[in-house]
């Protein structure tokens, strides 16, 4: 049974350095992406400052997919072969997406408000954040409101399989819709004629985000199995005590 | 193949006891009346805005139906654990699962029968409006409810706050198809204008999603 | 939680299975019918998965719940369970199944309308259906008049002379008194009892029996090994869907 995930306090040095050490590399990076941001890169030339969200609204989608895709991963080979490793990597990485997903369903307002005058447009894309976070949400709700044990994870694996058949119908859907509903998009996309230096900030920030997002999922997911082992021990312990 | 007589057992036997639970399908059926009553008082329902929004306005009132019908899915096998039963015998899940999709899917297309007609007139629904396509959407729409909605029914009884979770687990899911039903009914309204991408969209979507559900039944039926 | 609970039994034994509320006994008897699935282990039954078609076709269950649906009528719900068990003549497996339980006046009656004799009667007919050769009885006769009690304890002998294997756990056990062919005991989840080296319907989760916990003095014994023990211990109420551990 793992033993292996809960470090005690005795630990060696070099044994917790790792993740330690992960853990500065990445706010490193952070602190660059964020100064390329804001200062490395040139201002936009017809939106002004206000676009420099770009470097967080981006990148944040992207960490969110990403996430997300741990988790449709997981919860298959959660329900392929039972192991709550499995299942620790899908909640991890559903958390962590939606966290990341609200991350850029508030920025996008907050860029739109200034250049479009109206909060909110319904752009294919952000519609299809919306939706997405609609529905991870509901996932975590299932997770809470299931009791822990052997049910939680399937459910939870059987419903982000759902999703997984769900989201490119979504896509297709919502674009199909979008195109009869014309309105202004968002952005250019990335490669669409960005100055080099922008190129670079959005580089940076992409990195930054997806080493923040790969060592929040780690955490959580231990996290994870952390909590399953003590709700194991505690069951084996009131069966011992009388 | 057994499973066949499996499912239409099941369906037969759902059908029987919703007929005789007369109760339930009163209370049903009144619920759905009064969706379509209180949004025409709401929404000062006349022509224009039956020809702008009508189609949204039909789906929301279904749907309202189609999660009340839903949640009685699996909620009339909790008199005497029957459910445990049926876990008991070697039926395959998907069977069971399957014939009370096709119940859930009789039983909603029961009350938007009785929902379509009220709306036509309380909505002033245009005389140019496409009757055939309407009730095809309603049909293909119908049928994704039913399917997802048995499927999270089923989820939902192993949970707490049972009532409220089915809509959480349907409704996003739900997104595309939604999206299709209204866009859809919309156009048939106006009497303008082509849906094939939508109906094509919500053939797709049926399918995929009742072979994931048989697929997936096990899962959902195993525990109690 | 259940520990490595390894037993065999022969056709034509009814086993009693004891232990102190907690211990486990509705939990085993429910991974056995198939109505809870085990988080982690194998669960065999006559050497099939215990969710496979074998083994769900030679088991059958009955719960001090009726598990059939109230506004239905007996006969319904009885047509229904063959058919879900693939009985190839639904109807007549229903008739001949009442008359096994001498049930036959039930048949057209709601069940929601049956005092809890009856329909712990139509109950039984339901496990009967598609002739089990393994019936798991969870407190059957909870809540039943001494006569109905009777009858179902004459049937139940009945169908034990004809070859069935029971386990049945009831804390009425006064009522089976002298019907009783072994025991299985549980304490917190493992099984003190022994095994019988009979043939016949073997049930198991790991191999290898579970070593006895507490030394506790033994209460009389029956049966070919020997050996039960119930301990004065409380158990505490089993928490959720319980894991079998299997050594391995």
């Amino acid at each position: 049974m793992p033993s292996s995930f809960a470090s005690p306090p005795d630990a060696p040095a070099r044994e917790s350095s790792r993740p330690q050490l992960a853990i500065l590399a990445t706010l490193a990076l952070l602190l660059i992406a964020l100064y390329w941001a804001l200062i490395g890169a040139p201002t936009e030339a017809t939106m002004g400052t206000i676009q420099r969200i770009f470097y967080y609204h981006v990148p944040a989608a992207f960490a969110a997919w990403t996430a997300f895709g741990v988790n449709a991963i997981a919860s298959i080979a959660y329900l392929a072969r039972r192991s709550l490793k499995a299942d620790a990597w899908a909640v991890a990485g559903a958390e962590v997406g939606l966290a990341f997903l609200t991350i850029n369903l508030i920025t996008g307002p907050i860029w739109a408000r200034p250049v479009w005058g109206v909060w909110w447009v319904w752009d294919a894309r952000l519609t299809l954040t919306l939706a997405m976070w609609v529905m991870y949400a509901s996932y975590l709700i299932l997770r809470q409101l299931t009791p822990e044990g052997s049910l939680q994870p399937r459910l939870a694996a059987a419903l982000a399989i759902f999703f997984a058949a769900d989201i490119p119908i979504d896509y297709m859907s919502i674009r199909w819709w979008a195109t009869q509903h014309p309105s202004p998009v968002l952005f250019g996309g990335p490669d669409s004629g960005l100055a080099p230096r922008m190129l670079v900030a959005l580089l940076l920030s992409l990195a930054a985000f997806t080493c923040l997002m790969a060592i929040l999922v780690w955490m959580r997911y231990r996290q994870q199995l952390a909590r399953v082992e003590i709700t194991r021990l505690r069951q084996r312990l009131a069966l011992a005590e009388e | 193949m057994n499973d066949w007589r499996v499912f239409l057992a099941v369906l037969r036997r759902d059908l029987r006891i919703e007929l005789r639970t007369r109760e339930a399908m009163l209370a049903m059926g009144f619920y759905a009346l009064l969706v379509i009553v209180i949004f025409s008082f709401a929404f000062n329902a006349d022509a224009a805005l039956t020809a702008r929004a009508g189609g949204g306005l039909l789906w929301v009132a279904f749907l309202f139906a189609a999660l009340v019908a839903l949640d009685r899915a699996f909620l009339r096998e909790s008199a005497e654990a029957s459910l445990t039963g049926l876990q008991t015998t070697p039926a395959s899940p998907a069977a069971i699962v399957g014939g009370k999709f096709a119940s859930s899917f009789l039983l909603i297309l029961a009350l938007e029968a009785v929902l379509l007609p009220l709306f036509a007139v309380l909505f002033n629904a245009p005389p140019a409006t496409r009757w055939w396509g309407v009730i095809a959407t309603m049909l293909l729409g119908t049928w994704a409810l039913a399917a997802n909605g048995t499927y999270f029914s089923a989820m939902s009884v192993h949970a707490r706050q049972r009532g409220l979770l089915l809509p959480l687990l349907l409704l996003p899911v739900s997104i595309p198809a939604i999206l299709a039903m209204v866009q859809a009914t919309q156009v048939y309204l106006s009497g303008a204008g082509v849906a094939n991408y939508w109906l094509k969209l919500l053939v797709g979507y049926d399918i995929i999603f009742t072979l994931l559900g048989l697929a997936l039944a096990e899962v959902v039926l195993a525990v109690e | 939680m259940l520990r490595e609970v390894s037993f065999s039994a022969a056709g034509g034994e009814l086993l009693a299975l004891r232990g102190a509320n907690g211990a486990g006994k509705t939990t085993l008897l429910r991974i056995l019918a198939g109505a809870l699935r085990p988080s982690l282990g194998e669960v065999t039954v006559a050497g099939a998965p215990v969710a496979s078609v074998e083994a769900r076709r030679i088991t059958g269950f009955l719960s001090h719940q009726s598990l059939l649906h109230p506004t239905l009528t007996v006969m319904e719900n009885l047509e229904f369970f063959a058919t879900l068990f693939s009985l190839p003549r639904p109807r007549a497996a229903a008739v001949q199944a009442l008359d096994q339980v001498n049930g036959g006046y039930l048949a057209g009656r709601r069940v929601g309308e049956l005092s809890q004799g009856m329909k712990q009667k139509a109950a039984l007919a339901r496990c009967l259906l598609h002739q089990p050769r393994l019936l798991l009885l969870d407190e059957p006769i909870a809540s039943l008049d001494r006569t109905t009690v009777a009858e179902m304890r004459a049937c139940l002998a009945r169908l034990r002379d004809q070859g069935l294997t029971l386990i049945l756990s009831s804390h009425q056990e006064e009522a089976f008194a002298g019907l009783t062919d072994g025991e299985l005991t549980l304490e917190r989840g493992r099984l003190l009892t022994g095994a019988y080296t009979d043939s016949g319907t073997r049930g198991g989760v790991a191999p290898g029996p579970a070593p006895s916990d507490s030394a506790a003095p033994a209460w009389g014994s029956r049966g070919p090994q020997a050996g039960a023990s119930t301990s004065g211990t409380r158990g505490r109420a089993a928490q959720g869907p319980a894991p079998i551990e299997a050594m391995r």
